[in-house]
């Protein structure tokens, strides 16, 4: 049976040292998505992912478990990449420049969409997203984090969080229907 | 034909309404292929969203964080040598009552050195500071205790701060870590 995240914490309190190798694998690839979507830059994005989990290790005494241990390792990298991003002040560039959707690229309309299509789309969708949206639903769809716990995370009212993800969501279907305008409701 | 509201397709896909607002949707689903292919869209569209490929990280990630979280900055060790950040005190503390004892012993007890216009100038500077610390050691621990040993003195009177400051801490820190650590 895999061990617990809490399990784990609680042995390196007792002074364990291999632990934490577990925890970095298992979490390793959600933070670096996290601080990628939030920096946009690959060297910075790994860097700070890094810093974010060796904070996390020397404030593991203070993780007093209420949350679950993703949602507070995730508020500390989101606090680690926005620091980031201050200090660097990084502009985003915009992803989508080698693979703009040109007519040539345009899926012909197709109500049959194959799946793997779409899904590629939504992948050039997502890069599309500002950063504080595409955050927003890096957090809620892929690292499973709830309304409350992104609330906790990113600091943002409940209220706010729910209607970015809203408009984070319609502005993703309104990138992928532009290529799939058969899916456009006529009524 | 009328087509149920677009948000109310995009609710039935995501799971969000409950079996009355659902009936008739799926009722109306049955016989209208364009409204299937909404909701089959948005579906897929969430479950696309969830199956992003999380980014790999360099090989040398894993190895770099474990580097730098070293015994030395485990966080179990913090509690295991308290006695490291206090002996940096102490040593510290002394140094600068030795420096004020001997700065307000310059001139008149001390032969003239290289080093004399310095304690006077350091006499000039903190003369009362120095004075007033002479009086409040001599009525915290006399002279004749120590048997005019003034470095004693003087390590004794720093040993007690140190108490003094290990006990607010002790009293004040789990305090301060509650207002800090949230998670």
């Amino acid at each position: 049976m895999e061990q617990s995240d809490n399990d784990i914490i609680q042995e390196i309190l007792r002074g364990g040292h291999h632990g934490y190798a577990i925890l970095l694998q298992r979490y390793r690839a959600r933070v670096l998505s996290l601080t990628l979507r939030m920096i946009g830059h690959r060297a910075d994005a790994e860097e700070a992912a890094q810093d974010a989990f060796i904070r996390a290790f020397r404030a593991l005494r203070g993780f007093e478990q209420r949350a679950r241990f993703s949602t507070w390792l995730y508020r500390i990298a989101y606090n680690t990449a926005v620091t980031y991003r201050q200090r660097q002040r990084m502009v985003t560039l915009p992803l989508d420049e080698e693979h703009d959707d040109t007519d040539a690229a345009r899926i012909p309309p197709d109500r049959n969409l194959e799946y793997e299509e779409l899904r590629k789309q939504v992948q050039k969708a997502l890069d599309h997203l500002r950063p504080e949206y595409a955050t927003l639903v890096t957090l809620f769809y892929l690292q499973d984090q709830s309304y409350d716990e992104i609330a906790t995370i990113t600091g943002l009212p409940l209220g706010t969080v729910k209607n970015r993800l809203h408009r984070a969501r319609m502005e993703l279907r309104a990138y992928v229907l532009k290529n799939y305008p058969s899916l456009e409701p006529t009524h | 034909m009328m087509h149920p509201d677009r948000n109310m397709l995009r609710q039935l896909a995501d799971g969000n309404l409950d079996a009355t607002e659902a009936h008739p949707i799926e009722v109306h689903l049955a016989s209208c292929t364009q409204c299937r292919m909404i909701v089959a869209f948005e579906r897929d569209l969430v479950r696309a969203l969830r199956e992003t490929p999380l980014p790999q990280a360099s090989p040398d990630f894993d190895p770099a964080v474990l580097r730098a979280v070293s015994r030395r900055n485990h966080p179990a060790a913090t509690s295991r040598l308290p006695w490291v950040k206090y002996a940096a005190a102490g040593i510290l503390i002394s140094a600068t009552l030795i420096v004020i004892t001997l700065a307000g012993a310059s001139g008149e007890e001390q032969s003239r050195s290289m080093l004399t216009p310095v304690f006077e100038q350091i006499t000039s500077l903190i003369g009362p500071l120095a004075n007033t610390f002479a009086s409040q050691a001599d009525s915290i621990i006399p002279t004749s205790c120590t048997q005019g040993n003034e470095v004693l003195r003087i390590f004794l009177l720093a040993m007690g701060a140190l108490l003094v400051l290990g006990g607010l801490e002790r009293l004040l820190l789990p305090h301060l870590k509650g207002l800090n650590h949230r998670p």
